[in-house]
């Protein structure tokens, strides 16, 4: 499942956000942490498949390796060899996992190239499929397994909150690796306010605005010109006004001053000024949202009389 | 402020499913070039019949969700009328109101972008004499005609700005 398609955007999200809200407290946990985690299998099994069982028997091995690395690392300054024994197994065993499945036919491929240039009979190696977001995958366990290590974090003693901490939906495909000291504490408990979900949608409808409008014209533009020859028309063909637009709207948006005007007007001295600058980003993103939306809706579309008006 | 784009963001996630629910279905049906997927049914609780009506429900969904045809015709107008492009990449823009298509190499075949090479052209000619002089020595007449494209048959209002030289039309005499 992509954050961009309909089936995300207009019915899995907005479920999660009914139920996990349901309870109407400002604090989650339990529950909360089971609904995510529901939630993040249901969203990898779709796009991953057959392979949700391989991350799924990762995650169970990485939840007992951390607890025999804490336990191994005991409470001394520095680590007792079990500890770094164990840390070793951890991450050779994570490392191997995405040995198999990223590397086994690109080094098959490569050697069987140099067999054919000895005249040597080439190894048959069957092809195998990649799971989705295998890479973020294996580095936020190491990751988790590391700061566990280095008594950054204890293990994590709650099955869920292990397993919510490597396959929390958001980040499962894509990244960032986040640190697991980093959300150790919210893990058990966190506190939503409405500051925090504002914030959470504004950054979700800069993203989505940034892949569905920015991102896909220029992929389009790139894609078309690098099949077209370059003449003068395949270029005005490809790059039309809305590409330039995405190119002005990305270099503009990525510039550090943006941010910095936004939050210079935002703390602003006249309460007039910050209201007119909070409306107007406020109805700036709300445009973004319904373009994106109307974009990602056009996507789904494939016109009878080739013309979508 | 903070509530009013929370409660815009949930709105707009939300209608389409709820519009769903209410019976109302986004799709135009008529307006496609393929079927639309139906609703599917499920088949047993094994994890495959799962897996596969997720896949079919995605696809139902994907085509029906609510608002879907009216987001889409929102989105042509706005390509066209705002950013003054063309909301398909199989149509071209051209002026005054026109619109040409796009699709098949038209608009290429149109810029002359790839013409063809002085050897193909003389094989083009001499085929067309070694045919005409067949049919002649028969008393059969000989008419070869190329039928024109709407660009070529509405060349004022054609793609101006995708023209990179003017189109020869010079008959083929012998």
């Amino acid at each position: 499942m992509l954050f961009t398609e309909p089936t995300f955007l207009f019915l899995f999200l907005p479920i999660l956000l009914a139920l996990y809200f349901s309870t109407f407290r400002r604090v989650h946990s339990s529950y909360g942490n089971w609904l995510l985690l529901i939630f993040s299998i249901i969203f990898y099994a779709k796009g991953g498949g057959s392979f949700t069982r391989l991350i799924l028997g990762s995650i169970v091995f990485n939840y007992f390796v951390a607890i025999a690395v804490d336990r191994a690392r005991g409470s001394t300054p520095s680590p007792r060899p079990a500890a770094r024994r164990c840390l070793a197994f951890a991450v050779a065993a994570n490392l191997v996992l995405l040995g198999i499945f990223k590397y086994t036919n690109f080094f098959a491929d490569h050697v069987n190239t140099l067999f054919l240039l000895l005249r040597v009979r080439p190894v048959v190696v069957p092809r195998v499929l990649l799971p989705i977001g295998i890479s973020f995958f294996t580095f936020h366990a190491i990751s988790y397994v590391v700061d566990v290590y280095r008594r950054d974090a204890t293990a994590q003693k709650s099955p869920v909150h292990a397993a919510l901490y490597l396959l929390l939906f958001p980040q499962l495909i894509a990244g960032p690796i986040i640190r697991y000291r980093t959300i150790a504490d919210q893990l058990a408990r966190r506190v939503v306010t409405l500051d925090d979900f504002a914030y959470g949608v504004r950054r979700f409808v800069v993203g989505l605005a940034k892949k569905v409008l920015i991102a896909s014209a220029f992929l389009k533009a790139m894609a078309g010109l690098g099949r077209a020859a370059p003449t003068p028309y395949t270029v005005r063909w490809y790059l039309t006004s809305e590409v330039w637009l995405a190119l002005a709207a990305g270099a503009v948006g990525s510039t550090p001053w943006v941010p910095a005007l936004a939050a210079r007007f935002a703390v602003a001295r006249r309460p007039a000024v910050a209201r007119s600058a909070s409306l107007v980003a406020t109805a700036t993103l709300v445009a973004l949202l319904v373009a994106s939306i109307m974009q990602v809706a056009a996507g789904t579309y494939n016109p009878f009389i080739y013309f979508q008006f | 402020m903070r509530a009013v784009l929370v409660f815009a963001f949930l709105a707009v996630i939300t209608l389409p499913a709820a519009a769903n629910l209410a019976g109302h279905d986004g799709a135009d049906p008529y307006a496609e070039n393929r079927e639309l997927a139906a609703l599917p049914r499920l088949h047993g609780a094994t994890i495959p019949s799962l897996r596969t009506y997720s896949d079919e429900f995605s696809a139902w969904f994907d085509d029906h969700f609510g608002f879907r045809s009216m987001l889409v015709r929102w989105s042509g107008a706005i390509r066209l009328f705002v950013l003054g492009v063309s909301p398909s990449r199989s149509v071209a823009k051209g002026e005054d109101g026109w619109f040409f298509y796009a699709d098949d190499d038209a608009i290429e075949d149109f810029a002359r972008v790839t013409p063809l090479t002085p050897e193909a052209v003389a094989n083009w000619r001499t085929a067309l004499l070694r045919t005409n002089g067949w049919l002649q020595a028969r008393h059969v007449a000989y008419v070869f005609t190329i039928a024109p494209t709407s660009t070529c048959c509405i060349r004022i209002r054609c793609l101006r700005r995708y023209r990179s030289s003017a189109i020869s039309r010079g008959p083929i005499s012998s």
